[in-house]
């Protein structure tokens, strides 16, 4: 919301700075965001009105106007706007002035004729032109009857000041007007001075009771439900002339940042900003049999409401209806039926108290933001305001010329009955913010803020102002309570609690682990958002993910079934700037959806694409491969404990072939493999990439419990074989034979080389492996290492036909 | 012969004057001389040649043995004697390891993390797709009520939202266990928010919460302070600023003093000396009834903080969008 200090300073009398008023207001829970001051940065601007005007002789876009300026005497100026007639009051600069926009005006020839000044808009008298109605914006200013002619224009237009954009928290409704604000410095004085609050401060009228009230047939108010609606009154007004507000009226509204519009919206405008009390105005002869009922809608039933749309109205909705139809969605916006039109002659203005549920729930149901609802579903006030503001707008008609009143018409409920008085225990309170307040103390706390209260032995039996809807049970008394002493004059204390350790779930404790094994590695952690595009998802083959029913962007209109598209869009963004290489994993949450039931799973994601590891002059660049990102898998499950068993196998974002499901003793880990170069594409990575998924929860279920297994302390012999296979036999397959021909002497089997081609026949390849034999309680001999070694020749031989290349000790 | 003979001495020659390492010169020594070593295996050999050379291969091979011995024995000598003079340039850079890193959002969360284990709260977790009523019902924000506006929810189906905060697992975990309670949670939460500097639709809290007998905001106030020590520093003050959260009542807005000015003013604390770090309060009697808690016997506090925020201050980073970047030359700073 945004107010002016004039405007406050029109609420209620007080000497803080700008400065000192943000910062107390903020201390009590009102944000002030942000503050901008103006200054007059035009001279000599004076108001002046138009005595007679005439076409320039020669120059025939331009007119030659007399201008009376009061005491001042007269002057002339030429000027090219066209809106300029006999009679207006307007602005202008003479010469020795200059504009807000920085021009110095002199005496000046126009032809044969001498122009002493130059007549204003709102840019050259630099007005905030978000305040000022489309016809205030159009050419020369128009001040209109109550400016003082030959008064400087600062005298005439609220210039100097300072603009607050306040921000108030949703249990703060009753910040969210000039005299909610009011209220708030009334606060802040009464504690400053140690007084009790003191409505009679604030400066605006308010009445408490109704001018005129009668109801005598002209208009029947009848509320059905007091529990949603406990007030209703309409200020009847015939012989309505529209037309612009007044100067007046005008310059209020522009210290009150509202943008003037017409007579009977400016008054609305005033009674929402000034009074946080939302008011509406009815075409009286377009409301069936002249009766307001305020009900619940009926099924069936549907409104056009004032935007044109026709809105069906689920049932139990809180309406306004006359007697056959609803013609309001109460609180929430006008029926276009019943609304004031140019036609309209009689006007009823609509003020009420409405329950702030009722209201919040048709304003979201029906999809309408509008003013009216934003303060009624934070709380109006149902006494003071609901009774004031009659008897102001009526005072607002008689002044503002629009038409004739006749009454004010009320529905039973008024006045509004005090809410009952609550009781605080003491020690609660005090047991409660770790405290030592005494009963006196907080009586003088709540005095501050309007809030009566009386003391029996422990017990406070406090009671709110009726513009404090939020105050409901006894915490919010204990928050009044801190509010008022301060919040930082309370105790620091660290609470006396049981020693004891704090614990973590084995999936967060294991998910730190992974983390550490794999930036051990080299691999750098990345976090990407979790949202993904579901075209995507479904051109990369994956089942269909869960999507959102209110995306921010379609590109993120799903979640993540893979954490393969978030890590692509990192390697992308890292090789765009010209890195030779990403090497990178994520460990986070993919989700699913299985007939509208959600699934989440945590799950480690690791990509590598290009070069990893930079060169220097020891070692050249390492560049990833798919063996590198198996070796990374293995490391990780070496370190874990869990074994590694890889089995070709298919997976939708992977190569044929180049694609295998890693699976502990157990069960399935996760795949890795070469990212499909299609999928890559579409991800926008161009180069090989390799990509792995595993599920940390299998992880977690694989790991085994570890405990200590004897080893060998005599010295091992190492003996190396390589031998010549079909192309189509694994290594896997190869050492499976050593493993089992070896004996159980045969402690480590490494294969240091794979390859085919060169020399060797077509349809064969050669593969070696260094065998370490040790034994757990002697030296081995090199000869009973060499038996082994023969056995397991022999076994390659006869098994699968090996041929040994050589054997090396 | 004689060339074989030049040649392993050769070899040993410069093998021996290569080497700094003792190891390196017994293995040689076993090499040479052992009993499958070079030169043994030429001694062996004199037996077999001809009669005409063999006195003179046999001397040179003797001759050999007896430098090869001499040799590593004064190699030997001289490595455990004599200073040696090494000439490195140490200007050249070493050699590269890998350099993986932590992302610093799991930096700054498990350091979160760690400060709290230490005091002997428990980490909960929970999901991210949540039902909307421990999302909101539960910690009294009910359907119809302005706070919801506070947080632009993320929908997947009626009732099933992606969780606008932490603040879920507070209701699942004191559905679960009685108290005490002491415990935090920190995750992954979503709200419908415009992206810009300081919004992302995807952004990280940490929530703690701890309810028991006589737990008083003069606690929740000390716990604060032992929190933001231990992240920003032993000199870092709390100050509570009246706010409201629908969960807690009071509720409190939490800043701590500046610290990266200290408290004197800078443009990161708007000259105020004060930084707004999140929200806290003492947990609404609603959400303590809501979960069947007797409202006559425990009470308690509650805060959520952002870990983006956190680190933002910690570090001087301006930009949250920067986390979810994952360029390399942001991630590797920290
Ligand atoms: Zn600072």
């Amino acid at each position: 919301m945004r107010v002016k200090l004039s405007a406050l300073h029109a609420a209620i009398d007080f000497d803080y700075t700008p400065e000192e008023l943000v910062t107390k207001l903020g201390d009590v829970g009102i944000e002030i965001e942000s503050t901008e001051s103006t200054a007059a940065t035009f001279k000599d601007v004076f108001v002046a009105r138009v005595m007679h005007t005439a076409l320039h002789p020669t120059h025939h876009r331009l007119q030659l106007v007399d201008l009376d300026l009061g005491p001042r005497g007269t002057t002339s100026v030429c000027t090219a706007a066209t809106n300029v007639r006999e009679g207006d009051i307007i602005p202008v600069v003479i010469p020795g002035g200059r504009t807000a926009d920085g021009m110095d005006i002199a005496t000046r020839m126009f032809g044969t004729v001498e122009s002493f000044g130059m007549l204003c808009s709102w840019k050259e008298l630099g007005l905030d032109g978000d305040l000022l109605s489309s016809e205030e914006k159009e050419g020369i200013l128009h001040l209109g009857s109550g400016a003082i002619v030959g008064s400087l224009f600062e005298e005439a237009w609220p210039i100097g000041d300072t603009a607050f954009e306040v921000s108030v928290t949703p249990d703060r409704g009753d910040a969210l007007s000039v005299l909610g604000l009011a209220r708030w410095i009334e606060v802040l004085k009464a504690r400053d001075a140690d007084q009790p609050f003191d409505m009679g401060d604030i400066k605006l009228p308010l009445p408490s009771t109704l001018p005129h009230a009668r109801n005598d047939g002209d208009l029947a108010v009848t509320i059905n439900d007091q529990s949603l609606c406990s007030s209703y009154i309409g200020v009847l007004v015939q012989d309505v002339a529209s037309g612009p507000s007044s100067h007046a009226f005008r310059t209020q509204l522009y210290q009150l940042c509202v943008r003037p519009v017409s007579r009977i919206v400016d008054m609305t405008n005033l009674c929402l900003k000034q009074y946080g009390q939302p008011t509406h105005a009815f075409d009286y002869d377009r409301l069936q049999e002249h009766r307001i009922i305020v009900r619940t809608s009926l099924p069936g039933e549907t409104i056009v409401t004032l935007d044109g749309v026709v809105r069906s109205l689920e049932p139990g909705t809180l309406v306004i209806a006359d007697a056959a139809v609803p013609v309001a969605v109460a609180g929430v916006m006008g029926g276009l039926t019943s609304s004031v039109t140019a036609a309209t002659t009689r006007i009823v203005f609509e003020i009420a108290h409405f329950d702030p549920r009722a209201v919040a729930h048709a304003s979201r149901h029906l999809g309408i933001k509008s003013d009216a609802a934003y303060l009624y579903e934070r709380g109006t006030d149902p006494g003071l305001t609901v009774s004031a503001v009659p008897s102001v707008l009526s005072a607002l008609v008689r002044e503002q010329c629009l038409g004739s009143y006749v009454s004010c018409v009320a529905s039973a409920g008024i006045p509004v009955p005090a809410k009952p008085p609550l009781s605080l225990d003491l020690d609660r309170v005090n047991g409660y913010l770790g405290s030592n307040l005494d009963a006196a103390d907080m009586q003088r706390l709540f005095g501050y803020e309007g809030i009566t209260s009386s003391i029996t032995g422990t017990t406070l039996s406090v009671t709110p102002p009726s513009f404090r809807g939020d105050l409901t049970s006894w915490p919010e008394y204990v928050e009044e309570i801190v509010r008022m002493e301060g919040y930082n004059e309370f105790p620091s204390h660290t609470p006396n609690l049981v020693l004891r350790r704090g614990s973590e779930s084995p999936l967060k404790a294991l998910c730190k682990r992974l983390r550490q094994i794999l930036v051990g590695i080299g691999l750098v952690e990345s976090c990407t958002v979790s949202f993904v595009r579901e075209s995507t998802v479904t051109a990369m083959g994956l089942p269909p993910a869960p999507l959102l029913l209110n995306p921010l962007t379609v590109d993120w209109d799903a979640l993540r079934p893979t954490m393969a598209v978030g890590l692509a869009g990192a390697a992308v963004r890292n090789l765009s700037r010209g890195r030779e290489g990403f090497a990178s994993f994520e460990i986070g949450k993919t989700f699913s959806v299985r007939d509208q039931s959600f699934d989440e799973e945590t799950r480690l994601g690791i990509l590598l694409t290009g070069k990893w590891q930079d060169a220097n002059w020891t070692t050249p660049a390492a560049s990833t491969s798919i063996f590198v990102l198996k070796g990374i898998i293995e490391s990780v499950l070496r370190d874990l404990h869990v074994s590694c068993n890889v089995v070709s196998s298919d997976s939708a974002i992977l190569e044929t072939g180049a694609s295998v499901l890693v699976s502990s003793e157990t069960m399935a880990l996760g795949t890795l493999g070469i990212l499909r170069h299609d999928v890559g594409a579409l991800l926008g990575l161009e180069r090989d990439t390799f990509y792995a998924e595993f599920s940390v929860d299998a992880l977690l279920k694989s790991i085994p419990a570890i405990g200590f297994k004897e080893f060998s302390r005599f010295p091992s012999i190492r003996r190396d074989i390589a031998v010549l296979v079909d192309s189509s036999m694994t290594a896997g397959q190869v050492q499976a034979i050593l493993t089992e021909h070896g004996g159980p002497l045969l402690k480590k089997i490494v294969v240091f080389d794979s390859f085919q081609g060169d020399s060797l026949p077509t349809g064969k390849k050669s593969v070696g492996f260094s065998m370490e034999f040790a034994s757990p309680d002697r030296t081995l001999l090199g000869d009973e290492v060499d038996v082994l070694v023969s056995s397991v020749e022999a076994a390659l031989a006869t098994r699968v036909g090996g041929i040994l290349r050589r054997t090396r000790v | 012969m004689p060339s074989t003979i030049d040649e392993i001495r050769t070899a040993l020659e410069t093998r021996l004057t290569a080497t700094r390492d003792a190891q390196d010169v017994r293995n040689a020594q076993i090499e040479y001389l052992g009993k499958k070593g070079t030169v043994t295996a030429l001694l062996k050999q004199i037996s077999g040649v001809a009669e005409d050379q063999r006195r003179q291969f046999g001397e040179q091979v003797n001759a050999l043995k007896q430098w090869a011995a001499q040799a590593i024995e004064q190699k030997l000598s001289d490595l455990s004697s004599k200073a040696h003079r090494y000439d490195i340039d140490f200007s050249l850079p070493g050699q590269l390891m890998p350099a993986g890193k932590k992302h610093i959002l799991t930096q700054v969360e498990e350091e979160v993390e760690s400060v709290f284990l230490s005091m002997g709260f428990d980490i909960e977790e929970g999901p991210e797709i949540e039902q909307e009523y421990y999302n909101f019902e539960a910690l009294n924000i009910p359907a119809d009520h302005p706070a919801r506006d506070m947080q632009d929810t993320f929908y997947l189906a009626p009732g099933m939202l992606l969780r606008t905060h932490t603040s879920p697992i507070q209701v699942r975990t004191m559905k679960r266990e009685n108290p005490p309670i002491r415990m935090i949670a920190t995750g992954r939460c979503y709200r419908r928010d415009a992206i810009d500097a300081s919004h992302t639709p995807v952004f990280t809290q940490v929530e703690g919460l701890v309810v028991d007998k006589g737990i008083t905001f003069a606690d929740l106030k000390g716990v604060l302070q032992e929190f933001v020590r231990g992240v920003f520093g032993s000199s870092t003050n709390v100050k509570l600023l009246p706010s409201f959260f629908p969960f807690v009542e009071p509720g409190a807005e939490t800043a701590i003093s500046c610290p990266i000015c200290g408290g004197k003013g800078c443009p990161t604390c708007k000259n105020s000396g004060w930084i707004e770090m999140g929200g806290s309060g003492m947990v609404h009697q609603n959400v303590l009834q809501e979960v069947g808690y007797d409202t006559s016997i425990y009470q308690g506090f509650a805060f959520g903080w952002g870990i983006e925020r956190i680190a933002m201050i910690k570090y001087g980073i301006r930009d949250i969008r920067m986390f979810y970047d994952n360029d390399l030359d942001f991630l590797g700073q920290f």
